[in-house]
């Protein structure tokens, strides 16, 4: 029988809080904290989610680098593992900013003069998001690696780390995702005509697009014989992990949402679980058109009508590659603490959905959650989180 | 693993009718990396049956940023609201999977992954753990990279020792019975070098005595 893979820290930063505490009291409160950018000056107006009273420490790598090093740093105090020393440590994480030279100050000079610093571009190749945490923990790892899968990448890095830990390549794997709110993306998505003006609406009969976001949630997974080991007693374990990929459009889920149903049953399948036992699911809810209907549409399927459901980007926007790191935290939290927030900015039933999500604050039994995350390129991937 | 099917695209000029219709709208990194899997798949003998559950890891450097230039162009041409949303689509690292996945019929779990260094090491290395777990029985696994006179401005300035190129590779690794088979691989988790995918698929081509390897 494989090993069991504990969940042993958790860190995250985001619109609704610089830490889990802070997390905790928005997700209570139903506290929504948008507001117009301030990042970056652009003609566009739409409100988003950025982290507020948060300052990039180390400008020498871009702030989702900075965004990612705040989560890790809480993650690694929760799993008590400042000195990583004597583990085989992989870092596993999850981005789409943080992978491309979308600097349009150093590209605007080099396309004017023909030259430019190179300051900029040297910051580009110091933030590949794996290799920069590699670096700041100053840990030597042959297991680095910057999953780049979109929308979908935080859940694919955890993933990925699970499957790190069952095949004995480490003991410990930093695994999640980041992404900061960057002007390029932000033109990308308006020019997509999927953003809202308005503040988010996931799952709602009326709801007109995403809100962009940034954060960073990051994981600490490890063998929980190594845990034990060094005196914790984990609660929560990573049970399952599926992925499986639409082949059917480069930004548009499959209609019938195929690839997400599938990715669902593989995860539950290896978590050996049936839907009964899941308590909640945290959808990925972006609060688009097609994202919202087709994943509303699966999970009435795959799971009943009587499913608890809910969207946390009404919290913090959509996050990108941040996101499925970031939603992992959350279903943790919740699976911790007993109940889920209200599915933020729902109020009205999509008939061709069927299902609600939650509209407060509700309490969960069971001890096994689901964590969902579509992408670009047709990318499924889900999570089974589990508590003992 | 073994290793049944090679595909390698050094000549982005390449005409195949059959693949490029359907992506005569992407940019060329997307039409290297799509038609290196396609000749992968073909090389190694393997039925559509096998694509329903067949994996795909995509390892890159730096991705479309060629692309992610264009982008830019339209950004300081045209403004915030009036950029290309094609554009945009195809600057995310993943299109090229999604071109793969699409154009092949594929439906296992897909992967995109970037690193500066050892990015398709990496890459072998998903590969084999997910072989391992019996996530899946046959993946395609490789690499692209894009030339850009851009990113030629950058690396000759930060690393001048650098052979800058460009190309995509291509492998059918599997667990189960293949029709063909190149060669047995072992990705070694803790080797020191790191190798190419251009590399590794030249050798193989090269060298066809079948012999096992590791990598």
């Amino acid at each position: 029988m494989p090993e069991n893979i504990a969940i042993t820290g958790l860190g995250s930063i985001s619109a609704c809080g610089n830490n889990t505490e802070e997390t905790l009291e928005s997700f209570s409160s139903g506290k929504r904290s948008a507001g117009p950018v301030s990042l970056f000056k652009t003609e566009l107006k739409y409100p988003v989610f950025e982290v507020k009273n948060f300052f990039n420490k180390d400008i020498s790598v871009m702030r989702t680098l900075n965004l990612a090093f705040q989560a890790l740093a809480e993650a690694v105090s929760d799993a008590s593992l400042e000195d990583l020393s004597g583990y085989r440590v992989g870092i596993c994480l999850g981005t789409t900013v943080a992978s491309q030279l979308n600097d349009i100050d150093f590209y605007k000079t080099y396309r004017e003069k023909g030259s430019a610093p190179l300051e900029r571009a040297k910051r580009f190749l110091n933030s590949n998001l794996a290799q920069a945490v590699v670096d700041f923990l100053k840990i030597k790892t042959k297991f680095c690696c910057t999953v780049v899968n979109a929308c979908s990448s935080g859940t694919d890095a955890i993933g990925l780390g699970l499957s790190w830990l069952r095949n004995d390549y480490c003991d410990i794997v930093i695994a999640g995702g980041a992404d900061e709110l960057n002007r390029v993306p932000f033109d990308g998505f308006v020019s997509l005509g999927v953003v809202s003006n308005s503040l988010s609406l996931p799952f709602d009969r009326e709801r007109s697009g995403l809100n962009l976001g940034e954060g960073a949630g990051i994981v600490i997974l490890e063998k929980e014989s190594i845990a034990l080991r060094r005196g914790r007693k984990p609660d929560l374990f990573l049970k399952g992990y599926g992925l499986a990929a639409d082949g059917y459009h480069l930004t548009a889920p499959h209609p019938e949402g195929k690839g997400l149903e599938k990715a669902l049953k593989i995860a539950l399948s290896e978590a050996g679980i049936n839907v009964g036992g899941v308590a909640f699911v945290n959808a990925h809810g972006t609060a688009t058109k097609d994202n919202d209907k087709v994943e509303g549409v699966v999970l009435k399927k795959v799971f009943g009508p009587k499913l608890k459901f809910l969207s946390t980007k009404g919290f913090t926007g959509h996050t990108l590659g941040a996101a499925g790191g970031l939603e992992a935290v959350f279903s943790a939290l919740a699976l911790r603490q007993g109940w889920i927030p209200a599915s933020s900015g729902f109020i009205n039933q999509d008939d061709e959905i069927g299902i609600s999500p939650v509209q407060q604050k509700t309490e969960i039994k069971g001890s096994h959650a689901v964590s969902t995350s579509l992408a670009f390129g047709g990318n499924n991937s889900a999570l089974v989180i589990s508590r003992n | 693993m073994r290793i049944s099917g090679i595909g390698v695209i050094l000549d982005k000029s390449r005409k195949d009718k059959f693949v490029l219709k359907d992506i005569r709208r992407a940019d060329d990194l997307i039409k290297m990396a799509v038609l290196a899997a396609y000749d992968a798949f073909v090389d190694s003998g393997l039925d559509n049956s096998a694509k329903d559950n067949l994996g795909l890891i995509l390892a890159t450097a730096f991705g479309p940023h060629v692309t992610t230039f264009r982008f830019l162009d339209e950004i300081l041409d045209y403004g915030d609201a009036n950029v290309s949303p094609t554009l945009f689509s195809h600057s995310v690292h993943n299109a090229a999977n999604s071109y793969i996945s699409s154009n092949l019929g594929i439906h296992g779990p897909t992967l995109t992954l970037t690193n500066f260094s050892a990015s398709f090491y990496q890459a072998l290395l998903v590969a084999q753990s997910w072989l391992n777990e019996g996530r899946c029985e046959n993946i395609l696994v490789g690499s692209v990279e894009q030339y850009g006179k851009e990113m030629e401005y950058i690396l000759s300035g930060v690393a001048p020792e650098l052979n800058y190129k460009e190309g995509s590779a291509f492998f059918l690794v599997s667990v189960g019975e293949c029709l063909k088979k190149y060669c047995s691989i072992c990705v070694l988790p803790y080797r020191d070098e790191f190798a190419s995918g251009f590399s590794l698929a030249t050798s193989l081509l090269e060298d066809k005595s079948n012999k096992g390897t590791q990598f």
